[in-house]
C-alpha cells in the first residue's frame, strides 16, 4: 500500500515544470499518497476528482492549525507567533460555526451582483494598463500588467485608499510561502512579515479614522461592534490582501501560457466559436492557479481509501490533479475552450471554496480578453522549459513572463493569430 | 410590512443555473442539498424553516440558492 512507499516529493524544479505526469501516475495507483514538502513535512495527498470532492467535503477535517499534530509544527512552514496568532485566524483556518459568521460579509462584498457593478472599472484598469504599452515590442506580463491589474481591482473592490495602495508592496504576498523553522532564509521571512503586519495595523487605523462602505470598512465595524476580535480583523485583511491578488496574477499568466501554447485553441477565442466564460473556466481546469489546498486535519486517526491517517497529520488535496482526473473530464489533458460543463476543482470545493471566485473569474475573463485584443500577434518567445515557475508549493504561476507581440513580429507558428482582432464585449 | 418571511414554517429552495458546485452549500446544509453531476440541487424542494439552509443560501458565492416563504411567495434569501 501507498504508505510503505517512499513518500513523493512534491517540489523541485523538475516537478513544478510539469506536475501533470507526477499526478498522473499517482492517480493512477490510487487515491491517497504519501507525500513530502521542501519544509521536510510528511502529509497526505489526495488525488482524484470524487476523492477530492469527498475530502474537501469531508466534515471530519478541520482547518485550524491547533489540530496539527507535534511532527506536523515541529517541520511546518508555518509562520512563528505571534505573527501566526494575529494574522492566521482568517477563513482558511477557520472551522464553523466561526467560519460561517466570519464569511458573511467577504461573501456579501464579493457577491457576483457586486462584482457585475464593477465590471465596467475592471475593463478600465485594464485597458489604462495597456495604453502605457508601446504598440509594438516586448512585455514582461507579470509586473506590467498581470500583478499591477490584480492589485488594482482588488484596492478597489475592499476600499483600500490610494495613499496605502501605494505603500504596498508586492513582496509581501510571499509571506504565504513561507519558509520552515529549519530554513537558512528563515529571518528574512520574519522580516518582511513584521513589515506587513505593520501595513495592515496602518490600514485598520485608517478605516477606524474614516469609515467607508465598503469591505474593509465594514471588517473594521465588525470589529467595533465586537462581531471579530482583533486577531481576526487583522487576519482577513492579511487574507484579502495576500489571496486576494497573487493566485490572479499567477491564474492571468498560466491562461496566457496554455492559450499562445494552443493556437488553435487561441484562434477559436478570437473568432468568438469560444465563448469567452467558457473558455476562462477551462484555462481554470486545464492548469490553474491554485495547484494544491491548503492543510487540513483529522481529529482521530482516520481510513480514508484503505489508508489509516494519523490524527493531527497534514492532508492536501491535489485540485490540479482532480482537474485532469480522466474518471471525470473526458481527455482531461486537452485543452478544450468550449468543453461545458466544466464542474473543476480550481477554487476548492465546499466550505473553503474561494470567496473571491467570481470576481477572480471576472478579472481573468476581463484580462485575457484585453491582452489578445490589444496585443496582436501575442507570443511566447521561451520554450516551455525555460520558463520561470513559481517554486512555492502550493502555486502554479511565473515569475516573469516575456512575450512578444506586435504587427511587426508575428508569431513563430501561430498564423491564425495574425491580423485578427476580437471585439470588445 | 407583511410578516417576517424568515419565521414562515415551510420554505421552497431553488438551486439556479448560476451555482457552480463550490459544496458550500453541501457542507453547511446536507441535509437539504447534494451535487448531482458536479452542480447541487436541493434534496427536497420544500422544507421547514431551517437556520442551515438560510447559512447555505447566504453563504453560496454565486447567490445561487433561493429561499421563498410558501405561504406568502416572500423571499427570505
Amino acid at each position: 500500500m501507498t504508505t510503505l512507499d517512499e513518500p513523493v516529493a512534491l517540489y523541485g524544479p523538475d516537478f513544478k515544470r510539469d506536475p501533470y505526469a507526477v499526478y498522473a501516475r499517482l492517480r493512477e495507483q490510487g487515491p491517497v499518497h504519501r507525500v513530502q514538502f521542501p519544509s521536510g513535512v510528511l502529509g497526505w495527498l489526495i488525488t482524484g476528482y470524487d476523492a477530492a470532492v469527498e475530502t474537501l467535503s469531508d466534515g471530519r477535517l478541520g482547518k485550524d492549525h491547533r489540530l496539527g499534530n507535534d511532527d506536523w509544527r515541529a517541520l511546518a512552514a508555518i509562520m512563528p507567533e505571534p505573527q501566526h496568532s494575529r494574522l492566521q485566524v482568517h477563513l482558511l483556518h477557520q472551522d464553523p460555526p466561526r467560519h460561517t459568521g466570519m464569511r458573511k460579509p467577504v461573501t456579501e462584498a464579493l457577491s457576483p451582483r457586486r462584482v457585475r457593478q464593477h465590471r465596467d472599472r475592471i475593463q478600465q484598469i485594464a485597458e489604462d494598463l495597456l495604453d502605457e504599452l508601446p504598440e509594438t515590442g516586448a512585455v514582461e506580463l507579470v509586473s506590467s500588467f498581470a500583478a499591477r491589474f490584480s492589485f488594482a481591482v482588488l484596492s478597489e473592490m475592499i476600499g483600500l485608499p490610494v495613499h496605502l495602495q501605494r505603500r504596498f508592496r508586492r513582496e509581501w504576498c510571499k509571506v504565504v510561502q513561507p519558509v520552515g523553522p529549519r530554513s537558512p532564509h528563515r529571518a528574512a521571512y520574519v522580516a518582511l512579515l513584521h513589515e506587513l503586519q505593520d501595513y495592515i495595523a496602518d490600514v485598520v487605523d485608517d478605516k477606524r479614522e474614516h469609515t467607508s462602505p465598503d469591505l474593509l470598512g465594514e471588517l473594521v465595524a465588525a470589529n467595533t461592534r465586537g462581531e471579530l476580535n482583533e486577531a481576526e480583523l487583522s487576519s482577513m485583511v492579511f487574507q484579502l490582501l495576500v489571496a486576494g491578488q497573487e493566485p490572479v496574477t499567477n491564474m492571468i499568466c498560466m491562461a496566457v501560457i496554455s492559450l499562445l501554447r494552443h493556437p488553435q485553441q487561441l484562434a477559436r477565442l478570437r473568432s468568438g466559436e469560444a465563448d469567452l466564460a467558457t473558455a476562462v473556466e477551462e484555462l481554470f481546469r486545464y492548469d490553474g492557479s491554485f495547484e494544491l489546498t491548503t492543510w487540513r486535519f483529522f481529529r482521530e486517526p482516520t481510513e480514508v481509501h484503505g489508508v489509516t491517517i494519523p490524527a493531527g497529520d497534514s492532508v492536501i488535496v491535489a485540485l490540479s490533479a482532480a482537474n485532469r482526473d480522466p474518471a471525470r473530464f473526458a481527455d482531461p489533458d486537452t485543452l478544450d475552450l468550449t468543453r461545458s460543463p466544466n464542474p473543476h476543482l480550481g477554487f476548492g470545493h465546499g466550505i473553503h471554496f474561494c470567496p473571491g471566485a467570481t470576481l477572480g473569474r471576472t478579472e481573468v475573463q476581463v484580462a485575457v480578453e484585453t491582452l489578445i485584443r490589444r496585443l496582436p500577434n501575442l507570443a511566447l518567445p521561451a520554450e516551455p522549459d525555460e520558463l520561470a515557475w513559481v517554486q512555492a508549493v502550493l502555486t502554479r504561476g511565473v515569475e516573469r513572463l516575456a512575450l512578444t507581440y506586435g504587427p511587426e513580429s508575428p508569431a513563430d507558428g501561430c498564423p491564425v493569430a495574425a491580423h485578427r482582432s476580437a471585439s470588445p464585449t | 410590512m407583511t410578516s417576517n418571511p424568515a419565521t414562515s414554517t415551510v420554505w421552497r429552495l431553488e438551486v439556479s443555473s448560476r451555482c457552480v458546485g463550490s459544496g458550500i452549500c453541501l457542507a453547511t446544509a446536507p441535509r437539504h442539498f447534494h451535487l448531482v453531476d458536479g452542480y447541487s440541487q436541493p434534496r427536497t424542494r420544500e422544507v421547514g424553516a431551517d437556520d442551515d439552509a438560510l447559512a447555505a443560501a447566504e453563504l453560496c458565492p454565486m447567490n445561487a440558492i433561493a429561499i421563498t416563504a410558501l405561504d406568502s411567495g416572500d423571499e427570505v434569501a
